[in-house]
């Protein structure tokens, strides 16, 4: 048997209908997909951003506050951990890498990090930089996704704004990044030590070095907003951030600090992931409603069909097929939608946080879309159950 | 093959809940080469017997047979398959689908039962061409009426059935339509097919060789002695 036909023939009997009703369909499942895709594309993205920082060591504060400096590059105010404890901090023994950091400059709204080169070449996780690392306090690193050249004069700002463009001095582009899927790479990344000179700190050398990075004099280090910490090892993690978290300092791991907010995302986005379900239901129910009372015109039709010989079976397969293969076209048109919106909100998120987002279809979707698909098989079979509660020769008289 | 039909019985309950008798015949036979027409005042239960003998009625009681077939002993999914082998059905209306060409129409039935039309093609491009449907239109919509008839009874002529019931075959058509059909008609039943068709058609009426007449349920007049 062959239900195709006939079933062709009603979707475009009534095609304006059936296109809105394709549409809903689309709507409503481009709503649910790009809700699942966007949050675990943002988690992800989010979550991979914070990969190359084992612990993070600042003074103490909001440890959301301190991760969304460090890790997305959010500035704010942040208190300084006192010179004594940095060069602890800098000293301890357990780590492989301390790196000290330094916020608030920017060039043309690209933020501007003062650290050390053992943290970039870290986070370059031996991938070798184009150009080269910066040797003096001259001298940048551009973030892989940073748009100038390397030669570029960068003419340092203070604070976030485009005013006071220069007023921290010019430095020369020697290199760069490669790419890291973190916020740095959109930043212009200086040794601390131009950073502290800019904000007339002393350098953490004696007056009149032109020396960058370790070791650190003791009697010349300055105030320090935040450190990288790579452990030696698991346990020394630990070990670092019970340490560090003192009355002066605090210590945390930036998975621990996203966690908790994924499980307030979580919440959210198990309610909107129901909202978005119970949205499809009532989509699913409005078009079976609207289905059976197209039947109702339909079921004269129906009913010469079973005059001329079509079995029950073939009848329900013809109503099945039209209501599946609008449940089916809408549903598949609602996931590409629904990827394009998740795109193109990520691509928005990305350029403001500065990490890549990059939602795709996967198992949250295609469970979705199953289930959509297999609720709306057995609920295209109510219109023909009920239509046929009733004789066909009842439809043929009227 | 003759179509016999005995102790037909089917009872409906009114308004008001009470219950009237639609079809009460104690024996009826069609033979195979004859122009029959069933007639009668509205709400006899014409539309009914015929429906009953093409298997789709279902009756309280009484027994239909195409020869050696008892088709009121048949599950429906076998009556089904009778009808639509067995019989030719074509309506006042036509019922034919406006969203498939006049060619696509006639193959219907071939549906319900495979999947590709492909090979029967042919004989339903021959059935329209032999009704003077012509071959090339598109749609539904630009043929006459007196055309879509037509193209309704090459739909029920697809599998050659020996059996053609009609219900007010040329109700809704001019006179001039109505002619041809009817002489369709005498010329399917001349081919050795069993031809019933209900009708208030005086032309149609007197066209028959047997006129059966209903009234209340019962044949009055047509009847076996």
């Amino acid at each position: 048997m062959n239900p195709f036909p006939i079933a062709w023939a009603f979707a475009r009997a009534n095609g304006g209908t059936s296109v809105l009703f394709l549409l809903l369909i689309a709507i409503a499942t481009a709503l649910g997909i790009a809700i699942t895709s966007q949050e675990r594309a943002l988690r992800e993205g989010s979550a991979r951003a914070a990969d190359p920082f084992d612990i993070v060591i600042a003074a103490p504060g909001s440890q959301t506050d301190l991760l969304m400096n460090v890790v997305y590059l959010r500035p704010s105010a942040v208190p300084l951990v006192p010179p004594e404890i940095s060069l602890r901090i800098l000293s301890e023994p357990r780590a492989r890498l301390v790196a000290p950091l330094a916020f608030g400059d920017n060039y043309q709204g690209l933020p501007i990090v003062g650290t050390i080169a053992p943290l970039l070449e870290h986070m370059a996780d031996g991938i070798p930089l184009e150009g080269r690392m910066f040797e003096s306090d001259v001298e940048a690193v551009l973030g892989s996704a940073v748009p100038h050249p390397i030669g570029h004069q960068i003419a340092v700002a203070h604070g976030l704004g485009a005013i006071n463009e220069g007023s921290h001095g010019s430095i020369t582009a020697v290199g760069r990044m490669p790419p890291t899927g973190t916020a740095w790479d959109r930043a212009i990344l200086v040794p601390i030590e131009f950073s502290w000179l800019a904000h007339n700190l002393t350098t953490g050398h004696p007056p009149g070095s032109d020396q960058i990075g370790p070791p650190w004099d003791p009697a010349s280090l300055p105030g320090v907003p935040a450190f990288v910490v790579v452990a030696d090892s698991l346990i020394a993690a630990y070990g670092l951030r019970q340490q560090y978290r003192t009355a002066e300092t605090t210590a945390f791991f930036p998975a621990e600090v996203l966690v908790e907010l994924y499980a307030l995302l979580g919440d959210v986005r198990s309610l909107m992931g129901l909202l978005s379900l119970a949205t499809q239901a009532l989509v699913v129910a409005a078009i079976l409603t609207g289905v059976m009372a197209l039947m109702q015109l339909y079921r004269t039709r129906l009913a010469v069909l079973r005059a001329l010989g079509a079995t029950r079976v073939y009848v329900i397969a013809v109503m099945w097929c039209y209501v599946m293969g609008l449940i089916a076209c809408g549903a598949l048109l609602g996931l590409g939608l629904g990827i394009g919106v998740a795109r193109t909100i990520s691509a928005r998120l990305a350029a403001e946080a500065g990490i890549p987002i990059s939602p795709t279809i996967g198992g949250a979707e295609l469970l979705l879309l199953g289930g959509l698909l297999i609720l709306g098989a057995v609920m295209a079979l109510i219109p023909a159950w009920l239509l046929f509660r009733r004789p066909a020769v009842t439809w043929l008289r009227g | 093959m003759t179509l016999t039909a005995t102790g037909l019985g089917l009872t409906l309950t009114g308004s008001g809940g009470r219950p009237f008798e639609v079809l009460n015949i104690p024996t009826l036979t069609a033979e195979p080469g004859a122009l029959t027409v069933l007639t009668g005042p509205s709400g006899s239960g014409k539309s009914t017997l015929l429906f009953a003998l093409s298997g789709l009625q279902t009756l309280d009681r009484g027994t239909i047979r195409w020869g050696e077939t008892e088709i009121t002993a048949l599950p429906e999914p076998a009556r089904d398959r009778w009808r639509r082998g067995a019989v030719g059905l074509v309506f006042q209306s036509f019922h034919l689908i406006d969203e498939l060409s006049p060619l696509d129409n006639v193959l219907v039935p071939v549906w319900f039962g495979a999947f590709f039309a492909g090979p029967s093609r042919a004989r339903a491009a021959s059935l329209l061409e032999e009704l003077g449907v012509p071959g090339d239109r598109p749609r539904l919509r630009a043929l006459s009426r007196g055309e879509q008839q037509r193209v309704a009874l090459a739909r029920a002529l697809m599998f050659d059935p020996p059996i053609i019931l009609a219900d007010e075959p040329t109700a809704s058509l001019d006179r001039a339509a109505g002619a041809r059909v009817i002489d369709g008609f005498r010329k399917l039943a001349r081919d050795g097919r069993l031809v019933l068709a209900v009708s208030h058609d005086p032309d149609l009426i007197a066209a028959a060789d047997h006129v059966l007449v209903l009234d209340h349920g019962q044949l009055v007049q047509g009847a076996p002695a």
